[in-house]
């Protein structure tokens, strides 16, 4: 038990000093969290356990009066820690003297939890044991004596249901009552023939008990487990049908996200043309304009897909499916040293890597889940989709086919990087042998929407607090690079301008927009993002940028898709042209010159550029969320300077390869 | 290391139950898995063979690597 031990001092995390103090323990998947939501509702809140990345949730509720705190520990199966989470639990569990504990008990395999309510017994706090699912356990024959059982454990023990909220009522009663009454649970005698396995006496008590406080009536086991197992874990059939869930995910993502994302994106533009048409002219309004409502919307407009995905994934982890994916492609990702539940995180990144990174989660070791997190960023998300389209479009003007092909290649050159990466990194600097599965594969059960639904909101909210403010501080940061310092319009533009001022006004329109397209076009140049560009134009230019498409590259920074916008300033369409009539802008950046004649986007060029945006990390809301779940600044800048030397090489080597093969 | 007899898990065939003899002390990823109910002296029950396996302890179903399996000796029942 090398890699897990002491990962954290016991700190105290309670944020209120007062107040009864409940914590929540029990196996993965014994329901803790539904019954934890069921609890406190909406007033909870996830933090990170201190220096670590293990959340644990903590809410309160009122009961007679008193104000009692409620800590969700994450789940654990023994109390010798064998991972990070495990530990985490521990440390809160020795660590802040609870007034009480519930053990959330699997009614459906009791035995099990029996083992952990034995050791939690043995820290001789105050215990409540909930039989959770009891109604399954009913239905599945299994008929428990609660008043023996409760008994035997000298402690209350309910039947619940926390799912549909019965027992809950008994369950706070006994709260209630304890409150005034508590004392320390017996202890067991523990150990009294230990033969070298900690394990063994422990299994003999909860045998003894679990003998005489439970009686098996009528089929045994979960049938329908036992069937829908039989195919869903299958070698062959459980990998397709793994990918036919995965392909409906995302059908659901681009499907249903693209509504609100319209609404959130027309909302936007629509408050944006309102300040415009509302405030003085001048640089508060563009700011406001430009910067903090573009910054916004930008970043809110990604928000539908994180939903729906966290909803997806917290129904099909619900409903006990994600076990089985993970044990499906535990033995292919092994090959690459990433545990099988790498594996829907990664997958998930195709719509976007902000879920994906907060989905690692799952991931019990912590080198592992380090070297998902990194990779991450390589797999296409969406917001690289209407990059490749511009450069697809560039690349193969009139052929769907192979424009499809430039797509296909995309996501294959992100995903086989991702692979390579990942096996490096697992073999160089994040050395460790993957961590073999032991996994276990719940019951299959309806999925609370309840459930799912508090866990998109918490995610969302995290999404926003963490991703959000980083984006609108850097999108006001750019709109100060293109902006400043200011440089006098253009002369060619003033004379645009005065001849419209002579000229009937349908002629005028054309000729003032024409006028205006030069000034801002003018403007980015002379700007410091324009310098920037220029400065850094002799490091691009092995891979066929110019200093406008250098421009580009910085300015879509913080979030890649802002290439194609600034692309239209710089190469003078504008962006309400481009954003309505894109075909228009793929034009001009066909025509687009350099000042000795060439082409700018050359088929070499393009494709040098589609690779950089491939393989380049330029998403800061990305970073943050690294920096977030891996709880060090080293890490999201280890990821922003490898992803960069690695999409620099591989364009270079791109455009390079083509210049000598000549094509142009 | 005595000579324990039985087959190790990975070896059994699907449906095959038995007793667990020995544990070859390994990784963290064994202590999981004794602490979810396999331990000497137990039953235990393979439910799927490959890799990774199914076996059934204490009533649940756990998918176990083969390179886990590989350390656990089990006496089968016959």
């Amino acid at each position: 038990m090398s890699t897990t031990a002491s990962c954290c001092p016991p700190v105290s995390i309670l944020t209120a000093t007062s107040g009864f103090r409940l914590a929540l323990a029990g196996n993965p998947n014994s329901g803790k969290t539904t019954l934890f939501n069921a609890l406190t509702g909406l007033r909870a809140k996830t933090s990170n356990y201190p220096g670590t990345t293990v959340e644990h949730r903590q809410g309160h509720f009122t009961l007679a009066g008193t104000d009692i705190v409620v800590v969700d520990l994450p789940g654990i199966y023994d109390v010798k820690a064998s991972s990070e989470e495990e530990q985490v639990a521990l440390n809160i569990l020795t660590g802040e003297r609870f007034d009480m504990v519930i053990i959330v008990a699997d009614a459906t395999n009791l035995r099990r939890s029996l083992f952990l309510t034995s050791q939690v017994m043995d820290m001789k706090v105050p215990v409540i044991v909930a039989l959770n699912m009891f109604d399954l356990a009913e239905a599945a024959g299994v008929r428990i004596n609660v008043a023996a059982l409760s008994r035997e454990l000298g402690c209350p023990v309910v039947p619940i249901v926390a799912r549909s909220g019965r027992g809950l009522e008994e369950l706070r009663a006994e709260i209630r009552h304890r409150q005034t009454t508590a004392s320390p649970s017996q202890v067991l005698a523990t150990c009294g023939v230990c033969d070298g396995c900690r394990f063994q006496s422990r299994y003999a008590w909860t045998d003894a008990i679990a003998g005489r406080c439970i009686q098996q009536t009528g089929q045994p086991t979960h049938r329908w487990t036992e069937r829908l197992d039989h195919v869903l874990t299958h070698p062959v059939i459980g990998v397709a049908a793994f990918f036919a869930v995965m392909l409906a995910v995302f059908f659901l993502i681009f499907r249903l996200a693209h509504i609100p994302m319209d609404l959130i994106d027309g909302l936007f533009s629509h408050v944006g043309a309102w300040a415009t048409s509302h405030l003085p002219e001048g640089d508060l309004r563009n700011l406001l304009v430009q910067g903090v409502i573009g910054g916004v919307g930008g970043m809110l407009v990604f928000l539908p897909q994180i939903c729906i995905l966290f909803f997806c994934l917290s129904l099909l982890e619900d409903t006990g499916y994600l076990a089985r994916a993970a044990f499906v492609m535990d033995r292919l990702m092994q090959r690459f040293g990433l545990p099988g539940k790498a594996f829907v995180p990664l997958l998930s990144a195709h719509a976007c890597a902000i879920p994906s990174i907060m989905a690692t989660r799952v991931i019990e070791d912590k080198r592992d889940r380090l070297v998902t997190i990194l990779v991450i960023p390589l797999i296409t998300c969406s917001a690289r989709i209407p990059v490749y389209s511009m450069l697809a479009a560039l690349l193969f003007a009139h052929n769907a086919w192979r424009a499809s092909l430039v797509f296909t290649g995309a996501y294959t050159l992100g995903l086989t990087a991702a692979i390579i990466v990942a096996f490096v990194l697992k073999r160089t600097i994040l050395k460790g042998e993957t961590r073999a599965l032991v996994l276990e594969l719940p019951s299959y059960k309806m999925p609370s929407l309840r459930t799912a639904i508090l866990m998109t909101l918490d995610r969302a909210w995290v999404f926003i607090r963490k991703a959000g403010t980083v984006i609108l501080g850097i999108s006001i940061a750019l709109w100060l690079l293109a902006t400043y310092p200011k440089s006098a319009p253009p002369a060619k533009a003033v004379v645009l301008q005065q001849q419209a001022a002579s000229l009937p006004s349908d002629q005028a329109v054309a000729m003032q927009a024409k006028a205006d397209r030069l000034i801002s076009h003018s403007a980015l140049a002379h700007s410091t993002a324009g310098y920037v560009g220029r400065w850094i134009e002799p490091v691009l230019r092995p891979l066929g940028f110019d200093w406008q498409i250098g421009i580009g590259i910085v300015s879509s920074f913080a979030a890649r898709e802002v290439i194609v916008s600034t692309l239209a300033v710089i190469y003078g369409v504008g962006e309400e042209t481009a954003r309505e009539n894109p075909e228009s802008l793929y034009d001009s950046l066909r025509r687009a010159e350099r000042s000795d004649g060439s082409k700018v986007f050359t088929t070499a060029t393009c494709a040098s550029l589609l690779v950089f945006y491939v393989l380049a990390m330029q998403c800061l809301a990305t970073q943050a969320i690294t920096r977030r779940e891996t709880n060090s600044f080293k890490w999201p800048a280890f990821q922003l300077a490898y992803m960069t030397v690695l999409a620099y090489s591989a364009s270079c080597l791109v455009f390079q390869t083509l210049r000598l093969l000549g094509v142009s | 290391m005595s000579h324990v007899p039985g087959q190790h898990l990975h070896e059994l065939p699907a449906g095959a139950r038995g007793v667990v003899r020995h544990i070859e002390p390994a990784d963290d990823a064994l202590y999981r898995l004794m602490a979810m109910g396999l331990c000497v002296g137990r039953e235990v029950e393979v439910i799927r063979q490959g890799n990774p396996l199914i076996v059934r302890l204490l009533g649940a179903r756990v998918g176990v690597a083969e390179r886990v399996a590989r350390h656990i000796v089990v006496e089968r029942h016959t």
